[in-house]
């Protein structure tokens, strides 16, 4: 089926802003994989109990996470504008890697718990 | 075809403290607009508004008479140089021209101390040159309007001069609002000069003005 050129700008933008939310995700990626490590380190600690640590963990993960990203926010408040100019706003930056933060924490989850 | 960015209304308050009280900024394509006012009176608070960064208490920005909210994203219409470095220093100059969409040729052409500089990263270059850099990729880019904050602070007077043409060269495919404290460059390249005073803007008619409305005293030692 043929692509019509305003598909491909969308298909464009969408690619590049998807570009510029990793590239930010990146800056902090790390204090935040270490927390869902953290996490999986603790699931296979507990074992065959780690369904009574199920819920704090996850609210361990999801605590963190909003201060990881409050703090990274403040630090690159500056920057900010630089994401802005290219049309991605600080809220976009902010869901979308919190979403992508979450999934890979509760695919890493749920892939532990069940290899348990 | 000539745009219309037209600022009206603007009212902001900050704890009951009233910042902005009658502002009226027209700015169309093909034209600079320069903006001057002492420190905290606004200038930098107004800009925002117009981005939409800041929530006024009334405001009406509107382009080509079309009321628009949140400026700040729609790139294609509106961008902003911040008065502080904004581009991550992390960041290669070639990542910078790929975001932007900007070819590096013409950048090295213009500002020849930027030879082979195309694979540095932003935080190796001195401050001037990290002005140069943000000025350009904000002026050339594809937005119809570009409001500068403080473009000339960190650039040495051979920087200001190269950057008052080119901002001047620039200004034929978009509008520029501007604003300095060395307001003599701004009054240099500006085709209309608008003083923000007790937070209300009053389109400058001599630089007598600029003494009148208490920004700089004019004609004294």
């Amino acid at each position: 089926m043929a692509i019509t050129i305003h598909q491909l700008i969308l298909r464009f933008t969408f690619m590049r802003t998807l570009k510029l939310i990793g590239r930010f995700h990146l800056g902090f990626f790390l204090p935040d994989f270490l927390v869902t490590l953290s996490c999986l380190g603790l699931l296979g600690f507990y074992g065959t109990k780690a369904h009574e640590i199920l819920s704090i963990l996850v609210w361990y993960k999801v605590i963190s996470m909003t201060f990881i990203l409050y703090a990274a926010l403040q630090y690159k408040k500056k920057e900010l504008y630089y994401y802005q100019n290219l049309g991605v706003s600080k809220l976009t930056l902010a869901v979308f890697t919190t979403i992508a933060n979450f999934m890979l924490f509760m695919v890493l989850f749920i892939t532990v718990y069940h290899s348990l | 075809m000539t745009h219309v960015l037209r600022i009206d209304s603007v009212e902001l308050e900050f704890d009951l403290r009233r910042i902005l009280s009658d502002v009226f900024i027209k700015c169309t394509t093909n034209e600079i607009i320069g903006l001057l006012g002492r420190n905290g009176e606004g200038k930098t608070s107004l800009m925002n508004v117009i981005l939409g960064n800041i929530k006024a208490t009334n405001s009406f920005i509107s382009f080509d008479d079309v009321k628009i909210t949140d400026a700040f994203k729609k790139p294609h219409l509106l961008m902003y140089l911040p008065q502080f470095n904004f581009i991550p220093a992390s960041l290669k100059l070639r990542t910078v021209f790929d975001d932007f969409g900007l070819e590096y040729a013409h950048f090295e052409s213009k500002f020849p101390e930027f030879g082979m500089r195309f694979k540095s990263r932003v935080g190796e270059l001195s401050g001037g040159q990290r002005r140069v850099l943000e000025i350009y990729v904000i002026a050339k880019s594809a937005a119809l309007f570009v409001m500068m904050d403080e473009p000339f602070t960190h650039l040495n007077p051979l920087q200001i001069e190269k950057m008052k043409l080119f901002l001047q060269e620039e200004k034929i495919n978009k509008g520029i609002i501007v604003t300095d404290h060395m307001y003599n460059h701004i009054l240099d390249i500006s085709d209309n000069v608008y003083i923000l005073a007790n937070g209300k803007t009053h389109l400058m008619q001599s630089k007598m003005d600029l003494d009148r409305l208490g920004y700089a005293r004019i004609g004294q030692a």
